[in-house]
């Protein structure tokens, strides 16, 4: 016995709203409700807007350097100090000492003075989207400086270079993702729809790749880069890597949507009605397919950056100067700096937001994705 | 009085491969879903075919469609004094011929695409292959039907997850019908519905077939949906035909041992019925490995010894009343 | 005819609600029912009549999501006295014991009993071991391993499985449908419970299968003595199987009475119309007589008589409004409805 969706609202406008709902209205009602999914779309949208504009979020370039405030720890804003309350939230001067013993120039909070935080300051001169000359920034104190995250062992603010770096590795993760969709897509797709003994050549062939081991992979593809290579030429030849080892888990997942779908009644319906298979991929495999690509797409972000990260952080992805969360990561490795600048982990601490945003994100897409699937039961 | 023939099916098998357990190996056996089904669907009619799993009749059904590949036999349609050859046709003539024949699921929830309009549901056997290409009389097409399977017109641009499991047949049956076609399979078209709502959608078929003379092959396990619709029943065990003929006669008279413990296992709700099930030993056998001589034998209440070694021939027993048994006179006597 | 004293089992005000996504989902509503020694209770309802919930309720076994109203009463009468099933904690060992000992379950689809990972004699042997006690106290003799194989063995051989002693080492998968049902119901039979639930356990079988099944069962409960609660949606079943009947409709009992006489002289406009919406093997080429319109959904269950909807003879400003009470036809029947004279008190 079938049983009745329990979902059917009875009557009146809201009810003829869900009745008319296309598929993609439905995917949006669910995925709403789902807080948790809400909230990892909220993050990445932020993410993905500092990694666009950071160079207008940045107060400063990546590399540039303050020479008086090296290992700085980081500077929270403030509202009240010993001299009183102020709505303008400001941080407090530094001023150069030399330490007594060791003669080294440490910088020294100068509770005394302070410099207020102003929106939409007047920086250092850059181009936006490299094309835009332009010199406003976001925020920043007008003499001074302000390091919000503090400063790493060269004295370059970390809160900028943290900017910088969520563009290279989101742009680069999505570019790696958008790669093995790509390429799952097609020798998924060839697989699932014809089936047989091509399907049985490519599935052995992608369990073959599945099965390589990928740290080492990584590595030997890595270390082939030539050294002369510009960060733009390995910039790409990382999205490629991360590519060609990432299609085969989705591929494998194409290929069994497509198989479950190709025996669905619905298309043998329409094969029962004169359909041709171009009307049948077309009217029916594509539109369901569609939100299950993007589900698939969505779960294997963190992944992509995990190994990007991974790469990086052990010297065989992208070098420096680019940045990266992994190339951030890489400052962090020695022990001085767990003792003296705990703040530089402050980039692994975006990896975790980040990738568990894109898996709470991908576990409410899955769940709304097939709006159809609990109805059913 | 008997009509002229509408579909003729003759020796009709169909056979899928066992594939072997080991890798790339070939097929090792052959499962013998239908296996020399010999039948005549007469025009205006409904054929009931009943049978309980592995029988065989869905795979019968769908192969009458060309829905999957058929092994052998012969399918024939007679379309206004023309006989086309069914297995013959491919590609193209095939996809233009389908419009002549159609099937309405068991599934309501399945066998739509919940992704696409009603309306567009309906319009699909007009649409798809291009038989109507005007948006204009497709839309008066599809409303002439859905309102012929008395849906609201309303409904027409909601998605099927408005509708509950009876609606969503209507709308089944309203693309089964659209293009008009001669011959329809409905297969378990009501298993999956309520009782209450059942009786409503087998009205509606038997409605639409005085409407528009539509031929139904009824494929159901419920005996008693049989006995209800069907002008003639047909009674398949593992892959072969045991019995034929008028309803009437079937459950008044029915020559098969088979059809006799069929009958007699319907659960009745009148008491003055009974209940007295011929009990049937041993399981429906595995149609990979059915049993030499009558298929019926290993569970024959009845059996003798030439029921093992000798397949009974299909033969007409009594008037347009035809079954599979070697001792049918004997024991229907 | 006992009154509810005797009864093995007795529900009283059992409501039992979902919270799902679209809302709340009121499965069942308000039922009341009794289930004596040695007799079958059929519950007969279509798709949402909350058949199943309440006798999942019996059992504890519903889904998270499910809440049981804090008024309902299962009670449970034996040897050791009278517990109150809906108010033992949530998987607590009382009702552990509960499940598979005093009462035991078969359901539609017998792999949702057996795992596929052990033998199905390793699953009956677990089964009897983990409830010795009760076992014990029943058939007066102490159960190790070895006996409580040799008793597998006896019940499978009592539900018809031939070659019994091999077929007790195989997995479940490798059994038919058929003989998967009749291993299920040994398995709930092992223990030898006071009652059995069983949840449409013919329903996904062959009519000829599904008239050994049944036989089956009547004939082991002659035996055993056990009482039944039997949930079908089939009414042809309920007429074999079931002495009395309880005709569910959207979570509510509408009908109730000795089998044969509600069939016959169904009272309650539902009742009627199920019975004449059956397609009968006499009659043939006849029109149906359907019940009008749709089951509601759940979620939006009408208010007063849940059938109004859909009833030929509703009152309008009675049925609408008012919940009809239950009223007694007789000793044996009563009917909630309206036209009866129920009020509700």
């Amino acid at each position: 016995m079938s049983t009745e969706p329990p979902g059917r609202p009875g009557h009146g406008e809201e009810a003829l709203r869900y009745y008319t709902a296309s598929q993609w209205q439905l995917v949006w009602w669910r995925l709403r409700r789902h807080r948790a999914a809400m909230a990892g779309a909220f993050v990445l949208l932020l993410f993905a807007l500092m990694g666009l504009f950071a160079d207008f979020v940045a107060p400063y370039g990546g590399t540039t350097r303050d020479r008086d405030y090296i290992y700085g720890p980081p500077q929270i804003p403030r509202f009240r100090d010993g001299n009183g309350f102020s709505f303008r939230p400001f941080v407090h001067a530094l001023k150069t000492e030399r330490d007594p013993v060791t003669l080294r120039k440490i910088a020294r909070i100068d509770t005394g003075k302070r410099r207020y935080i102003y929106f939409f300051v007047k920086g250092e001169p850059y181009r936006l989207f490299g094309l835009v000359p332009a010199r406003t920034r976001l925020f920043g104190v007008r003499e001074g400086k302000i390091h919000l995250f503090g400063t790493d062992d060269l004295g370059r603010d970390l809160f900028s270079r943290l900017m910088y770096a969520t563009g290279v590795s989101l742009s680069i993760g999505v570019l790696g993702v958008l790669l093995a969709g790509g390429l799952a897509l097609v020798i998924g797709g060839i697989a699932g729809y014809f089936g047989g003994w091509i399907d049985y050549g490519i599935q052995r062939f992608t369990e073959i790749v599945r099965v390589v081991p990928v740290i080492p992979l990584y590595m030997g593809l890595a270390a082939a880069f030539p050294r002369e290579w510009s960060n733009i030429q390995v910039y790409f030849a990382m999205t490629v890597i991360l590519g060609l080892v990432g299609w085969p888990t989705l591929a494998r997942r194409l290929r069994g949507h497509l198989l479950a779908q190709r025996n669905e009644d619905y298309v043998l319906a329409a094969r029962l009605s004169g359909a041709s298979s171009a009307w049948i991929i077309r009217k029916h495999m594509l539109p369901s397919f569609t939100s299950y690509i993007i589900v698939d797409v969505v779960i294997s972000f963190p992944y992509v950056i995990l190994s990007e990260t991974a790469l990086s952080f052990i010297g065989l992805g992208l070098r420096p100067p680019t940045m990266s969360w992994g190339i951030l990561l890489q400052d962090a490795q020695n022990v001085r700096a767990i003792e003296q600048a705990p703040w530089l982990f402050l980039p692994a601490l975006f990896v975790i937001v980040a990738v568990l945003a894109f898996t709470v994100l991908g576990d409410g897409l899955r769940d709304a994705a097939d709006p159809y699937s609990v109805r059913k039961r | 009085m008997t009509a002229a023939p509408l579909v003729e099916i003759r020796d009709l098998a169909v056979h899928f491969g066992v594939r072997g357990k080991r890798l790339l190996q070939k097929a090792v056996g052959h499962l013998r879903a239908v296996d020399g089904v010999t039948l005549t669907i007469r025009r205006g009619e409904t054929l009931g075919l009943v049978g309980e799993s592995g029988s065989g009749k869905t795979t019968l059904g769908r192969a009458i469609l060309r829905a999957l590949p058929v092994t052998g036999g012969e399918i024939r349609f007679h379309l206004d004094g023309e006989s086309v050859d069914l297995l013959a046709l491919e590609g193209r003539e095939l996809r233009r011929f389908r419009r002549h024949m159609q099937l309405v699921f068991q599934d309501p929830y399945a066998s739509l695409d919940p992704r696409m309009t009603v309306r567009d549901i309906i319009a699909e056997p007009l649409e798809a292959p291009g038989h109507l290409r005007r948006k204009r009389e497709v839309d008066e097409r599809v409303r002439e039907i859905a309102a012929r399977c008395r849906l609201n017109l309303e409904f027409l641009r909601r998605f099927p997850h408005a509708f509950s499991g009876g609606q969503r047949q209507r709308i089944g049956i309203a693309r089964a019908l659209v293009a008009d076609p001669e011959f329809v399979v409905c297969d378990e078209a009501v298993s999956a519905l309520d009782v209450s709502i059942q009786a409503d959608i087998l009205n509606l078929l038997m409605d639409l077939q005085q409407e528009l003379g539509t031929t139904y092959l009824f494929i159901t396990h419920d005996l008693s949906v049989v006995a209800q619709i069907s002008d003639r029943v047909a009674v398949l065990y593992l892959g072969r035909l045991m019995e034929l003929g008028p309803t009437r006669e079937i459950f008044a008279r029915p020559f098969h041992p088979y059809t006799r413990a069929l009958l007699s296992a319907i659960p009745r709700v009148e008491p003055e019925h009974g209940f007295d099930p011929i009990q049937l030993r041993g399981e429906i056998p595995d149609p990979a490995h059915p049993p030499r001589g009558c298929r019926f034998s290993t569970r024959c209440p009845f059996v003798r010894e030439r029921c093992r070694e000798e397949v009974p021939a299909f033969r007409e027993i009594a008037g347009d009343h035809f079954a599979a048994c070697h001792f049918a006179e004997e024991l229907a006597g | 005819m006992t009154a509810n004293g005797g009864a093995l089992l007795e529900i009283t005000d059992l409501g039992v609600s979902f919270t799902t996504d679209e809302g709340m989902v009121r499965a069942v509503d308000g039922v009341s029912l009794a289930v004596h020694p040695g007799r079958t209770l059929g519950i007969v309802g279509e798709s949402g009549s909350g058949k199943s919930v309440a006798t999942k309720a019996v059992i504890r076994l519903l889904p998270a999501n499910a809440r049981i109203d804090g008024g309902s009463r299962i009670l449970l009468r034996r040897a050791e006295g009278e517990i109150d099933i809906a108010r033992l904690p949530a998987g607590g060992r009382e009702l552990r014991r509960l499940r598979g000992g005093d009462i035991g379950m078969i359901f539609q689809e017998p792999m949702a009993s057996f795992s596929p990972v052990y033998t199905i004699g390793n699953q009956m042997i677990e089964a009897i071991l983990a409830h010795r006690d009760h076992l014990d106290r029943r058939l007066g003799r102490r159960f190790d391993r070895r006996a409580a194989r040799d008793h597998a063995i006896r019940m499978l051989e009592r539900v018809g499985m031939s070659n019994a002693r091999l077929r007790i080492d195989q997995y479940p998968h490798e059994l038919s449908g058929g003989m998967r049902q009749r291993a299920m119901i040994a398995l709930a039979l092992s223990t030898h419970p006071s009652l059995l639930i069983a949840d449409e356990p013919t329903t996904a079988l062959d009519v000829t299968i599904q008239a050994q099944i049944l036989d089956l069962m009547l004939e082991l409960q002659r035996e055993l003595g056990m009482a039944m609660l039997f949930i079908t949606h089939d009414m042809g079943v309920i007429a074999r199987i079931a002495e009395e009947v309880a005709v569910m409709y959207l979570g509510r009992i509408v009908e109730r009475g000795p089998t044969r006489e509600v069939i016959r002289d169904p009272a309650h406009p539902y009742t009627r119309g199920l019975l004449a919406a059956l397609p009968r093997v006499e009659t043939s080429r006849r029109r149906l007589t359907p019940v009008p319109g749709d089951i509601p959904s759940p979620l939006q269950r009408p208010a007063g008589c849940p059938f109004h909807t859909r009833c030929p003879r509703r009152m309008p400003g009675l049925c609408d409004r008012e919940v009809p009470a239950d009223t007694a036809l007789d000793a044996r029947r009563s009917v909630a409805c309206h036209l009866f004279g129920g009020r509700a008190s």
